[in-house]
């Protein structure tokens, strides 16, 4: 996700953020104290709440990639590599 | 971009997130309005086999921890060396500093930002960036200082008086290494996936297990789980971190073109195995802690049977510390219901 804004009234202990989710624009106020400060314009990967590590806009990009592969792979879908062929050479 | 909320408190069934879903444990405690009277937990995992067969092995190191975020570095590692023993490595147990450091900042995290709120409090956001400060520099000194702050001791003594039930013999997981599990499981089958067995029974795994349960400053079964993270913090602190304890990885051949690898996780024991067909995935399977932790046959429904149910809310507080006490990777789902007696 990318972060917004910073949340004054938390501290700057929370951020609002804003992805993709299966397509949908998604905001979320995501705890930043992981990761210590992050600037707005920043990328980050959010689980259960909590920006656990920043990224950069390709690898943020490279990651959404996978993680549309992994939910089809998922549903059934058979052939994924469309969804990330440079994921593990540009790391 | 995975995106999961953190649920506390939800008595209807509701959809799960959008996107990929990491998971959940789900708790269905059914009560008469005098005790509860029923326990059924279910957890729910995507199936990662079905999205790595066929890929490279090496991918599997990079998307693993895209699936299992939390602990991405213990699950990274994991993956590394479930590979690489396919490939015919062995690897003895042994302290990864990488792995250590992130099994700290989970308990950190876990004490400093969510123990406060579980008992009513605010969080500690500044001791949290301040260890976390001190741990990124290595200041050992600095971050002992901060782990007998007032603000901690007055949370050692505030978890011990939250009801909650006595410390009892519990079967804790103790498997010493990848070469070891060998003896216990032969192969990782999907049936441990879900629903792993150790001796024929659920068991517990986690900070409080590889404690060796000598945690005998509590009374309390929730209590002593919180206590021994904030154990293994000390015991890092001071240098006194053994193999064993969180961060220990190891790695075997299991059979030429099959690799296992075991990483002590914040939250406890965690297995993968690969099969591989030249250089793709054939076939992958993970064991993880939460699925130990939050069995069906596990501790939650024996601590949460039987407990008086008059007073819901204080049901769920209680069915919330019976939780956060075990740790769960994912997101947790709460559903009373209620049966009059006829």
């Amino acid at each position: 996700m990318r972060v917004m804004e910073l949340d004054a009234a938390s501290g700057n202990t929370f951020a609002w953020c804003e992805g993709e989710v299966a397509g949908e624009p998604r905001r979320e106020r995501l705890n930043i104290l992981w990761l210590g400060e992050v600037e707005p314009g920043e990328w980050v990967y959010a689980v259960l709440g909590q920006a656990r590590e920043r990224l950069t806009p390709q690898r943020a990009s490279e990651i959404n990639g996978a993680l549309t592969a992994v939910t089809a792979a998922l549903k059934g879908e058979a052939c994924l590599d469309n969804y990330f062929p440079d994921l593990v050479h540009r790391k | 971009m995975i995106i999961i909320s953190p649920i506390w408190y939800i008595e209807n069934e509701l959809s799960l997130s959008h996107g990929i879903d990491a998971g959940s444990v789900r708790l269905c405690v059914r009560h008469d309005g005098v005790k509860v009277i029923d326990v059924t937990i279910t957890c729910q995992r995507p199936h990662v086999a079905r999205a790595l067969r066929g890929r490279l092995a090496n991918e599997a190191a990079t998307l693993i921890p895209l699936i299992y975020a939390l602990c991405g570095r213990a699950q990274g590692t994991a993956a590394s060396l479930a590979v690489a023993a396919a490939r015919g490595l062995e690897v003895m147990p042994e302290l990864n500093p990488l792995v250590q450091r992130e099994v700290m900042r989970e308990h950190l995290w876990r004490w400093l930002l969510d123990l406060p709120v579980l008992l009513g409090n605010a969080s500690l956001h500044k001791e949290f960036s301040n260890a976390i400060r001190a741990l990124d520099a290595g200041q050992m000194d600095h971050l002992a200082a901060l782990l007998g702050a007032p603000e901690i001791l007055a949370l050692t003594t505030a978890i011990e008086t939250i009801a909650q039930p006595p410390l009892a013999t519990t079967s804790c997981l103790q498997v010493e290494s990848a070469k070891a599990s060998l003896a216990v499981w032969p192969l990782l089958t999907d049936e441990l996936c879900l629903l792993p067995r150790w001796k024929g029974q659920p068991a517990e795994t986690g900070a409080y297990s590889r404690s060796g349960t000598q945690i005998t400053k509590s009374a309390g079964a929730f209590s002593a789980r919180w206590r021994a993270r904030l154990t293994e913090i000390e015991n890092w602190v001071a240098g006194g971190a053994i193999v064993g304890a969180g961060g220990t990885a190891s790695a075997v051949p299991v059979s030429p073109g099959i690799g296992r690898s075991l990483v002590e996780t914040a939250r406890g024991l965690l297995m993968h195995e690969v099969t591989l067909d030249g250089d793709r995935i054939a076939d992958y399977r993970i064991v993880a802690p939460t699925e130990w932790n939050c069995h069906p046959d596990g501790l939650l429904p024996t601590w949460l049977m039987d407990r008086p149910s008059a007073d819901e809310t204080a049901l769920k507080v209680y069915a919330a510390h019976a939780v956060a006490a075990l740790d769960p990777c994912v997101r947790w789902e709460l559903q009373l219901a209620l049966e009059p007696t006829r």
